[in-house]
């Protein structure tokens, strides 16, 4: 801007300047709320090779500012991630590896989630004896939830060719994996917690699974996120870590339900270890 | 309070639950199945209030909706949500329509809006009820939209939770939970899935 002109041609250029600014805020704020988009990059990254032919993948999503994507158990509401692989003969996927997620509170409900970015792992395989001859590409087909004050859907499919990563591929997979290294659970046995077999107690007040924890950490046990249960609904807005105990209040499916064992994470300041308990029944009915 | 609040906030007022004797407060927990559906008043689309007690003698499902809520719109907009509202019609059921969005949340929509929201998908309902401070799907502990309740003709919670097993909407054998208990209810059988996990958006009460 010119102010070394003092006639009224700097004033009149700077209100159509303004004014071309704000017209242009406006319709960036119209255009945004009209289309929401809550991912940005989806990507899928190879962030480790084991020859021959093991790979570990890694679905990489950013999420827009307030915005949430949902844990493999969402909660209470909410869909949870669903992720089918195209993959080439003789390949398979394992298990879905997530990170630690957060737990997000609304009145009574709870879910599971992340918010800003989450890095959800696999490992892809030969599925038998006979190594493939080249590096597969490999496809992911990703359904997702994403909420923030109103909730999207959407579908988004990425696709990985690890034949010749670059070094920048390499870079990225290997600040990937140093960034969300300790966001993942880890195992119990490395948490100085046990937790050995839980209760179903059946009454006549509902039913609940319990577990004692034990240990020297025991005592810094402040929640436990459970993985989905089948044939149980779990009440996640009561579940309770007190007194050692973890309790998690659910109602069974229908009258054939049956629990073999409960899974989860047991939550410890920042950190989060996996359990998978056995668990005896108890009918205090009468 | 700006006039648009105020404009809220007497809507609410008359749109209002009231509470009757038996309906569980909000500290409560809801009933599990089996045990008695609690008691609500709300006023319909059209300006008429309902209770679910004058219901008692007829099956009840009650189907928890936002509009706002694209999993609500995929039911609607594929047709399922209509032709089970249809099915279960034909056969004598009540089918309540409930909506518990507080008047605040973007997702909120006043009675006209949504009665040309579902003529346009073809829904299909007895009553089409408000619940704007939440009371009632509190009581039954409506987390989703879609949540699905049957209350028998006794008035006892007879099934609580999804539609179907089916959240992505992308299975064409899905199993329709409500539709396998109506039947069983209809021959005097014990229903089989009585309480699965509801899937869908959380019912946006105000907080």
């Amino acid at each position: 801007m010119d102010k070394r002109r003092g006639d009224g041609r700097t004033d009149k250029r700077r209100g159509r300047l303004a004014g071309w600014m704000l017209l242009t805020m406006a319709l960036l704020v119209v255009g945004s709320r009209g289309e929401e988009k809550p991912l940005g990059k989806v990507e899928l990254l190879l962030l480790e090779s084991q020859p021959p032919s093991i790979m570990t993948v890694g679905l990489h999503i950013e999420l827009a500012p307030g915005w949430h994507l949902y844990w493999i158990n969402p909660g209470d509401a909410g869909l949870a991630p669903e992720i089918t692989w195209e993959l080439p003969p003789g390949y398979e996927a394992g298990p879905l590896q997530y990170p630690i997620p957060e737990k997000i509170v609304s009145g009574e409900i709870v879910a599971y989630g992340f918010k800003n970015e989450v890095l959800i792992v696999c490992q892809i395989q030969p599925a038998g004896t006979q190594i493939p001859a080249k590096p597969p590409t490999i496809a992911c087909r990703l359904s997702w939830m994403a909420c923030q004050e109103s909730c999207v859907t959407g579908r988004e499919t990425v696709k990985l060719s690890p034949a010749a990563p670059t070094a920048a591929d390499r870079k990225r997979s290997k600040a990937m994996l140093s960034r969300f290294g300790a966001k993942f659970p880890g195992r119990l046995e490395m948490a100085q917690v046990t937790a050995e077999t839980a209760r179903l107690i059946k009454s006549s007040n509902g039913w609940q699974v319990e577990f004692p924890l034990l240990g020297k950490e025991a005592g810094r046990v402040s929640d436990f996120f459970p993985y989905p249960i089948e044939n149980f609904v779990i009440a996640h807005n009561r579940i309770t870590v007190s007194g050692g105990n973890v309790i998690i209040p659910l109602e069974p499916s229908g009258p054939a339900a049956a629990l073999a064992r409960i899974d989860g994470l047991l939550i410890l300041g920042d950190d989060a270890y996996e359990v998978s308990i056995p668990v005896k029944p108890i009918d205090h009915s009468s | 309070m700006n006039r648009r609040g105020q404009g809220i906030f007497l809507f609410a007022l008359i749109a209002g639950l009231t509470v009757l004797p038996g309906i569980l407060s909000a500290q409560d927990q809801p009933p599990a199945v089996g045990n008695p559906a609690p008691d609500f008043q709300l006023t319909c689309l059209d300006g008429n209030t309902h209770n679910l007690s004058e219901y008692k003698g007829k099956i009840v499902v009650l189907e928890w909706t936002n509009p706002g809520c694209p999993v609500v719109q995929r039911h609607y907009k594929d047709g399922l949500m209509p032709a089970l509202q249809k099915e279960c019609l034909d056969k004598g059921v009540v089918w309540l329509v409930i909506n518990s969005t507080n008047p605040g949340h973007a997702n909120f929509r006043p009675a006209e809006d949504l009665k040309k929201i579902y003529a346009d998908w073809k829904a299909a309902f007895t009553g089409f009820l408000m619940d704007p401070d939440g009371t009632a799907g509190k009581a039954l502990g409506a987390k989703t939209t879609p949540h699905m309740f049957i209350i028998d003709k006794e008035g006892k919670l007879a099934y609580n939770g999804a539609v179907d097993d089916d959240p992505q909407g992308t299975r064409p054998d899905r199993v329709n939970y409500v539709k396998l208990a109506l039947k069983s209810m209809s021959k005097g059988e014990p229903v089989a899935t009585t309480a699965t996990r509801p899937y869908g958006c959380s019912v946006k009460y105000a907080n």
